[in-house]
């Protein structure tokens, strides 16, 4: 700044009138005002040779006849090249990672409570059963999983009303440890920590439809568990991106029912699916409901703009 | 002035925004409000999302000719590598600012990438940079009309070459005809934060005006 000032006079340096030639580029300048910036540009280049050539800048930035085509090809080549690596599937992941870390912190709190026995040194923690996620999904594991996702029956049938009766691991810290008589009448060979483990992973490696089926069977086969509580809203956000919102919107409303560290992501997720069911009313109600509860929200604007359309 | 006959071929940047802004270009559906349509690819909707980007575009397409200029031989590469970028950020659109200001931003940044990614090539294999091309006019064009051109070109060149936030306050501001509040919405920063930008982008560009040959003689030496 110094050898600037030594540069130029100080009318010429720091005080460059912005307002001044903003007016004159837009042609919206009075010859006043015109004037003043006369003087301004006589002793300083920048400002005259913005005023001079600002114009033909823009022009030539500016939108050409001949991009349509170029644009249509840019936007096919920028989805296919982007499909590997989605927003859904990047939102998917999101979902997912809130969801494990809801988990891991409702179960090692309830651990912590006594609210679940620890497992004994002989007897390994479920969690520690999970697989972890590669970072790319390799053949073997992919396969595994495809196995196990097919080989849960698909209910179409919700929890049972007892599931949806009892508290929630997440929502509250009271629960018993499930008793195995409640876990179904179905043998099953697998936790409901590797249950909601594979339904992560098969999530995360695009395969919605059997990551639907197995959180319906975990949901199904362990009601009561903490695992169960969150899936209902990673379940509702997947059903809600395939289309099914009415489905979604039983899952969304059983987690806000209970609560948990996601409540705000499942209401705004309640919100949408109402949306996509075209219930006005109800939507309304749904982000007015998110907004009293999380008025700082990230949904918060869009609830805005929603309430405002709904009006 | 005679490049003015070129100007109901194209459709400048403020007025593309303007319409955008407005939902009065047949691009996003019915009139639609770009941020609508953004909530709509936001929910997975893979028409919404290629119609989000397809309305973006053509702002995005000249935030790339401003910072490299219009005949760039990587200018494909950038629209490219911006539209790709803008997807992949659209889940952390938050509504807090324009959709449109949100890709502009995230164009610039991937065109800067791009820049000094072909700065530091030319530089390693001692090539000449692309961005000392000669001027990048379209066609045939009268001779006062491409003075103007072409020293249109040496100032975006000296713009572009200048501190990067610099740079963008500049171009922003005259090459894609923002005002200064809406510079400052798509940099995220102060009104104040662009004007002082924007101050020191010009003292900065006038030393280098001074130190052009073509520029010099027609600006410079006022002084």
């Amino acid at each position: 700044m110094t050898q600037v000032n030594e540069a130029l006079p100080r009318t010429a340096l720091g005080e460059h009138p912005h307002a001044l030639l903003e007016l004159a580029l837009r042609r919206t300048a009075s010859e006043l005002q015109l004037a003043e910036l006369g003087r301004h540009t006589v002793a300083c280049s920048a400002c005259a040779a913005l005023l001079a050539l600002g114009p033909t800048l823009a022009s030539k930035v500016a939108q050409a006849p001949n991009d349509e085509t170029r644009d249509r090809r840019a936007v096919a080549m920028a989805l296919s090249a982007s499909r590997s690596a989605s927003p859904t599937g990047r939102a998917r992941l999101g979902w997912g990672l809130a969801a494990s870390a809801a988990l891991v912190g409702s179960v090692a709190a309830a651990e912590y409570l006594g609210v679940i026995p620890r497992p004994s040194p002989t007897q390994p923690r479920e969690r520690e059963a999970e697989p972890k996620a590669p970072a790319m999904p390799t053949a073997k594991p992919a396969a595994k999983l495809a196995e196990l996702g097919a080989a849960a029956a698909l209910s179409k049938a919700p929890a049972s009303a007892a599931g949806e009766a009892e508290p929630s691991l997440v929502g509250s810290q009271s629960l018993p440890a499930p008793p195995s008589s409640v876990r179904g009448s179905e043998p099953e060979s697998q936790s409901s920590a590797e249950l909601f483990a594979a339904a992560n992973q098969l999530r995360r490696t695009g395969q919605d439809a059997q990551a639907i089926q197995t959180f319906h069977r975990l949901q199904r086969v362990f009601p009561t568990s903490g695992e169960a509580a969150v899936s209902h809203a990673t379940l509702g956000s997947l059903l809600l991106q395939r289309g099914d919102a009415q489905a979604a919107l039983s899952q969304f409303d059983r987690y806000v029912a209970h609560g948990g560290p996601v409540l705000e992501e499942a209401l705004a997720g309640r919100a949408r699916a109402l949306a996509r069911l075209g219930d006005g009313a109800r939507e309304r109600g749904a982000w007015q409901a998110l907004l009293a509860r999380f008025p700082r929200s990230v949904h918060a604007a869009r609830a805005r703009a929603r309430l405002a359309e709904l009006r | 002035m005679r490049q003015h006959e070129r100007e109901p071929r194209t459709m400048s940047h403020l007025a593309l925004v303007r319409n955008l802004e407005a939902g009065q270009v047949a691009r996003p559906s019915a009139g639609a409000a770009l941020d609508a349509l953004a909530a709509r690819a936001l929910e997975g909707q893979p028409e919404a999302i290629g119609e989000l980007l397809r309305a973006v575009l053509p702002a995005v397409r000249s935030a790339c000719r401003a910072l490299l200029g219009a005949s760039h031989s990587d200018l494909e590469d950038a629209v490219q590598d911006a539209l790709i970028a803008i997807h992949r950020a659209l889940p952390r659109y938050r509504f807090e600012c324009s959709f449109l200001h949100y890709a502009v931003r995230i164009t610039f940044r991937t065109t800067h990438g791009l820049r000094r990614r072909l700065l530091i090539l030319a530089d390693r294999f001692r090539l000449s940079p692309t961005d000392q091309e000669p001027s990048d006019l379209r066609g045939p064009i009268a001779a006062d009309t491409a003075v103007m051109a072409e020293q249109s070109e040496a100032l975006r060149r000296i713009m572009s070459q200048l501190p990067r936030a610099q740079a963008e306050a500049l171009l922003l501001h005259v090459a894609l005809e923002y005002s200064i509040a809406e510079a400052a919405a798509v940099c995220e920063v102060p009104v104040n934060t662009i004007k002082t930008r924007l101050r020191l982008g010009k003292d900065s560009l006038r030393r280098r005006i001074e130190r052009d040959p073509k520029l010099s003689r027609v600006y410079g030496g006022k002084s």
